[in-house]
């Protein structure tokens, strides 16, 4: 066996040695896997089977959505309070309740 | 981990036409999916060992089977790789046949390359349901949809090709060109072209697609040629690579064959459910049969001028040519007389320097980007 496994050893550096420009490896940063197969609150997580079989809160499907929504509930809640701290923007918005 | 690897996945071996040069004679092009507990293996295997991976959807016809098959593959993918980590891609050759617009979409969304097996007014010569396919390209030229078509050529059509490629240019569509080998059904039904015939036809190919400054389409393999005789040093298509150890093909049952170009029972390299890395594959007696082939016939390809560039060529294309061991095939043949030319061609464009204004824009931007990048020498 180890001396089927030399041969082959043999032959595959043969092989390569014939053709070495072409095993030059051209170094290529690949993309960071996202993390989405990571729970948010770090909880354990196999990384086995996907996300969205058993943490649903972490696909990209229910991502998307529900940043939006978080993302537009706090622009309007700044405005709400700008405006009351501002007593309507300072009078340009004249209906702020006094 | 290693960096890259090629795999040609054949989902079943069935088609739903007969090529008179498929690589599998009929008796191979048996019913039969891969399963599940295969596929998962595949990705998992491959993950787990290389750097980036290339998934090649072959077959028999790959979309025989279900659009479910390419969604668990590539769920797979997203689970064993990373989602979106670019470490792996995946390209299907279809004969197109039953390409419709809901797996055109899914290919679209996650990326999939769709190459098209497809001779355009000359298909009937080796396949049959033309007007399906025909159907299916206009249907995707139509929508916008990214692909490409690789013809065959044959004897009968071989001096054809120059044709062929103004009818796919004017439509906008990349094409590839490569003759049909003496494998499987075309071992001995006398539908390999003359290759002198043939390489008189890639080179008056290439010449129009050099001058062709109105074009937008790649022309394949001679845009790889280009580059390599420009100084790429990157191998150019697949018989060129010098892919032992870099290419796997795996068969619906799980085989493992060196590459997807039939099946020869003695380069049957094991089963998947067998080994725990890919990698194994190459180092049992099939494999060292074929390493030990290809570097016998290397050294004598040794003083050859373009030995640089050809990497002693298809170890596949030679074992069916004329023996493993022997080279000057006509697959060598072709490629001696076609890339010769390619680089003649460059040669001169570097030294007169001409009007770039009239010349393809593929062409354009590999002698600009030689010219502005003086480190790229040539092999």
């Amino acid at each position: 066996m180890s001396h089927g496994a030399d041969r082959i050893d043999r032959l595959t550096d043969l092989y390569m040695s014939q053709s070495a420009g072409a095993f030059t490896v051209f170094a290529s940063a690949a993309k960071k896997p996202n993390d989405h197969e990571q729970r948010v609150d770090d909880g354990p997580h196999g990384g086995i089977t996907p996300c969205s079989d058993q943490y649903p809160c972490c696909t990209d499907s229910m991502c998307k959505p529900g940043c939006n929504a978080v993302l537009i509930l706090l622009i309007a809640g700044g405005c709400v309070c700008c405006c009351y701290v501002t007593h309507g923007f300072g009078g340009v918005w004249p209906y702020w309740p006094a | 981990m290693k960096p890259f690897i090629s795999l040609v996945v054949k989902p079943t071996l069935e088609c739903n036409i007969s090529c008179r040069h498929c690589y599998h004679p009929p008796e191979e092009r048996v019913p039969g999916l891969m399963d599940d507990a295969t596929l998962e293996r595949v990705v998992r295997l491959a993950s787990e060992e290389y750097e980036t991976v290339w998934f090649i959807w072959h077959g028999g016809e790959p979309l025989l089977a279900p659009l479910s098959f390419f969604k668990r593959a590539v769920e797979l993918q997203d689970r064993y790789f990373g989602k979106d980590s670019h470490r792996c891609g995946n390209t299907v050759q279809t004969n197109g046949v039953t390409i419709d617009r809901r797996f055109m979409d899914f290919c679209r969304d996650r990326r999939i390359n769709v190459g098209v097996s497809y001779e355009g007014e000359l298909n009937d010569e080796l396949r049959q349901m033309s007007r399906d396919t025909a159907a299916a390209i206009d249907m995707m030229s139509r929508r916008g949809y990214m692909f490409s078509v690789s013809c065959t050529m044959c004897r009968t059509t071989a001096a054809s090709m120059p044709d062929l490629y103004g009818y796919f240019s004017g439509r906008g569509i990349n094409a590839s060109f490569s003759p049909v080998v003496p494998i499987g059904c075309a071992a001995s039904n006398g539908t390999t072209p003359d290759p002198d015939e043939y390489a008189r036809a890639s080179i008056e190919t290439f010449d129009r697609w050099v001058t062709d400054s109105g074009s937008d389409v790649a022309l394949l393999p001679h845009y790889l040629y280009l580059l390599n005789a420009l100084g790429d040093p990157q191998p150019s298509d697949c018989q060129h690579t010098s892919c032992l150890t870099r290419w796997l093909s795996v068969h619906p049952g799980g085989d493992l064959y060196p590459c997807g170009k039939g099946r020869p029972p003695e380069f049957r390299l094991c089963n998947i459910s067998e080994v725990g890395r890919l990698s194994d594959a190459f180092r049992t007696e099939g494999f060292a049969r074929l390493l030990e082939g290809t570097v016998a016939r290397r050294e004598k390809c040794a003083e050859c001028p373009i030995y640089a560039y050809c990497n002693g060529g298809c170890s596949m294309d030679a074992y069916h040519e004329g023996g493993l061991e022997n080279n000057g095939g006509d697959s060598c043949r072709i490629y001696r007389q076609v890339f010769s030319h390619v680089q003649r061609t460059v040669g001169s464009i570097l030294e007169d320097r001409p009007d770039l204004s009239g010349y393809n824009r593929y062409v354009r931007d590999a002698v600009v980007g030689k010219l502005v990048n003086p480190m790229i020498t040539g092999q």
